[in-house]
């Protein structure tokens, strides 16, 4: 009787489950779902119920990236996820006395600064004396150095 | 290549210059900066397939198509599926998965044969998230021309088990059936006898009761209901001691005289209810019914030797099958 309350329970708590496999851009990002590490990328064959789950992904030289999936009543769901990768961007300022602030919220007032950026557009706002001196967008899409020079509007 | 200390130190310092000699004694910004960018994802789904097989099986029929639809039991206007299926094709649904409801008997489905007299066929059953559903073989039988009603004693209109029934048609070839403990009875005839109107069925053969005999016309009607009252009315048992005959074609004669006028000649089991006794002629009444509802009594005399007594067989509170029995 024991075993049967056994069985039936394994077999209620298969019913319904959706078979979730991860593959990451990089190979080898940890995989963490729902706070639970549940192995390194490419993830196959694991069992998830449906409904919402957050999947956070780690891995070094990438932005760490968290997502809710609303996983649905299916067979089988397979989640591909592309990280950002961080650059390593050499930051000098011609003009001294600025202070720089990087999407509103990493300020620094040296002329050379090591940055370590996620690829991508990034908000820099420059100020002089405390009043906003230049509002730009700057990218990062390599391992580079940036020259700051003030913005010049045509 | 052989290098030299003194050339791997140029090569040091050519790097050096080049990368940004500058950047040596920088400081490094505490924290990575994120453009809290959500990464690029795509999410595919695999989905299964729900097969739902239901076989049927022909029974001296061909119909010309089959329609089939599959409901939702709380929803029985809208169907899940709905298709045609010819008669060589088997009948095999296929719908996506999670398409119907995993309640016990939650769906229905429905075949219509397409041609006459062949009634629809439905199944419930339990749905599944994918897999395959084997549904019981679908029997297609042509509409069968129905009798049904009950038997019941006359006396006391109290239900009678076991009677024999028989429906006979105008060829000899006979149908059979008994009433169940509760009077009632069923014929489920072939289809084409719902187009004729020479059967006749006979209730109480083989028992104590007297045979009752009802034309069945079905002319195109498929059911009929036909019930049969057995035995004596409570007027007539109030009239005498209940004699029933022993033979068919007994005469009930108009006088006591042997070479007297005969009435009628009566069949084995008929009852007459005896008021006079004269020598071993008995005179008495014979109930001739002419509908269930409508009967005549008529008085003659029969001889003592084609006759039995038959006591209170046909008012007794003995059980109705008992009472059935020869």
């Amino acid at each position: 009787m024991k075993y049967l309350l056994i069985i039936f329970i394994l077999i209620s708590r298969l019913i319904g489950q959706v078979t979730l496999d991860i593959k990451v851009l990089p190979k080898g990002a940890t995989v963490i779902l729902d706070g639970k590490e549940i192995g390194t990328s490419p993830v196959k064959g694991y069992s998830v119920r449906p409904g919402m789950h957050e999947v956070r992904l780690e891995a070094n030289g990438y932005a760490p990236a968290v997502h809710e999936i609303s996983v649905q009543d299916a067979k089988r769901l397979v989640a591909d996820f592309i990280l950002n990768p961080m650059y390593k961007i050499k930051f000098r300022a011609k003009e001294k006395g600025l202070t720089f602030e990087l999407n509103g919220e990493h300020t620094w007032r040296d002329e050379k600064i090591k940055l370590n950026l996620e690829a991508g557009p990034h908000r820099l706002r420059v100020y002089y004396l405390d009043e906003l001196f230049d509002d730009q967008v700057i990218i990062a899409d390599r391992n580079a150095e940036f020259i700051y020079t003030r913005y010049q509007p045509e | 290549m052989k290098t030299t200390p003194h050339t791997s130190l140029l090569v040091f310092c050519a790097v050096f210059i080049i990368s940004g000699c500058g950047y040596t004694f920088a400081p490094k910004y505490s924290d990575p900066i994120y453009t809290q960018r959500s990464p690029l994802i795509s999410l595919r789904y695999e989905y299964q397939d729900i097969q739902i097989k239901a076989p049927v099986q022909l029974v001296n029929t061909l119909p010309q198509a089959y329609q089939v639809y599959i409901y939702d039991r709380e929803n029985e206007v809208d169907p899940v599926f709905a298709a045609t299926y010819m008669p060589e094709e088997n009948i095999d649904v296929f719908l996506p998965q999670n398409t119907l409801s995993t309640d016990k008997n939650g769906n229905l489905l429905v075949i219509y044969p397409q041609g006459p007299d062949m009634p629809e066929i439905k199944h419930q059953f339990t749905g599944v998230r994918y897999g395959v559903i084997s549904l019981p073989v679908s029997k297609i039988i042509k509409t069968p021309a129905v009798i049904e009603g009950i038997v019941f004693r006359r006396y006391d209109e109290r239900m009678l088990g076991g009677i024999q029934l028989v429906a006979t048609d105008s060829s000899g070839r006979s149908f059979y059936t008994k009433s169940r403990i509760d009077g009632d009875y069923r014929f489920e005839l072939p289809n084409e006898y719902g187009y004729r109107s020479d059967i006749i069925v006979s209730a109480g053969v083989g028992s104590l009761f007297p045979v009752i005999s009802r034309d069945a016309v079905f002319n195109g009607n498929f059911d009929l209901d036909i019930d049969f009252a057995l035995g004596p009315s409570k007027d007539f048992v109030d009239r005498g001691n209940l004699y029933i005959t022993k033979n068919n074609l007994t005469h009930f004669r108009e006088s006591s005289a042997n070479g007297s006028i005969t009435h009628f000649l009566l069949s084995k089991n008929d009852i007459i209810a005896v008021t006079q006794v004269s020598g071993n002629r008995l005179y008495g009444l014979v109930e001739v019914f002419w509908s269930n509802d409508d009967s005549e009594m008529i008085p003659g005399w029969i001889r003592e030797q084609d006759v039995v007594y038959a006591g209170n067989y046909f008012m007794s509170p003995q059980d109705d099958l008992e009472l059935a029995k020869q």
